[in-house]
């Protein structure tokens, strides 16, 4: 992957990343989280996404359209690479908090699918709960991504 | 047979550690909005599995 991305600031553990999105118009910082929690034997992380706060905090909910959407999916999509490097069984999942969060999720995975599909397995889920392989632009309730096996 | 997952190739280089994010993840558990996501989340999937 060659796309252009932003600089990326790492926890430790590798479970939170920061960068800066940049334009003519403004700074924003922004995080990715991923929360480990265990449930029925599957091991998941979720992904949260949003703009850091002055106090620290996120904003899932942020809405900020700086006019880089396409380096901050790139970048958002190597956090993935790396969080599966260090975590390679997990099963990452997320949905949006928001229509408009679910679409730019949905635009996340969509960009992954083209560039990465032979590394991962996405699936959506639909909003009656059944859950099936990744269909570009189809609306879904939340995503689930994991890596495959050679 | 081996099921060592394979991983794309990415600039690693653009990766710097930062300490002061280490608590990051428990900060945002905390977060009323996080927590909101993620009960709806956990449902999700508990009806997508059935």
């Amino acid at each position: 992957m060659n796309k252009p991305s932003y600089k990326i600031e790492t926890s430790a553990d590798g479970l939170w990343y920061e960068f800066v999105s940049d334009s003519q118009h403004k700074s924003i910082r922004k995080g990715v989280g991923y929360y480990l929690y265990e449930e029925n034997d599957i091991e998941y992380a979720e992904l949260a996404f949003g703009d850091i706060l002055p106090n620290g905090n996120i904003d899932i909910k942020a809405i900020s359209d700086n006019q880089d959407m396409v380096i901050v999916l790139s970048t958002v999509i190597i956090t993935l690479y790396n969080f599966f490097e260090l975590y390679p069984q997990k099963t990452v999942v997320f949905t949006g908090s928001s229509a408009s969060r679910n679409r730019l999720y949905r635009a996340i995975i969509s960009k992954l699918f083209e560039e990465g599909r032979q590394f991962f397995d996405v699936s959506g889920i639909n909003y009656d709960g059944s859950k099936e392989l990744f269909i570009k632009n189809k609306d879904y309730l939340a995503f689930q991504i994991s890596l495959k096996n050679e | 047979m081996n099921n060592k997952p394979k991983l794309p190739t990415f600039d690693r280089s653009i990766f710097t550690v930062n300490h002061s994010l280490n608590d990051k993840i428990d900060l945002l558990t905390k977060n009323e909005d996080f927590q909101e996501n993620h009960k709806k989340l956990r449902k999700i999937l508990k009806k997508s599995a059935i």
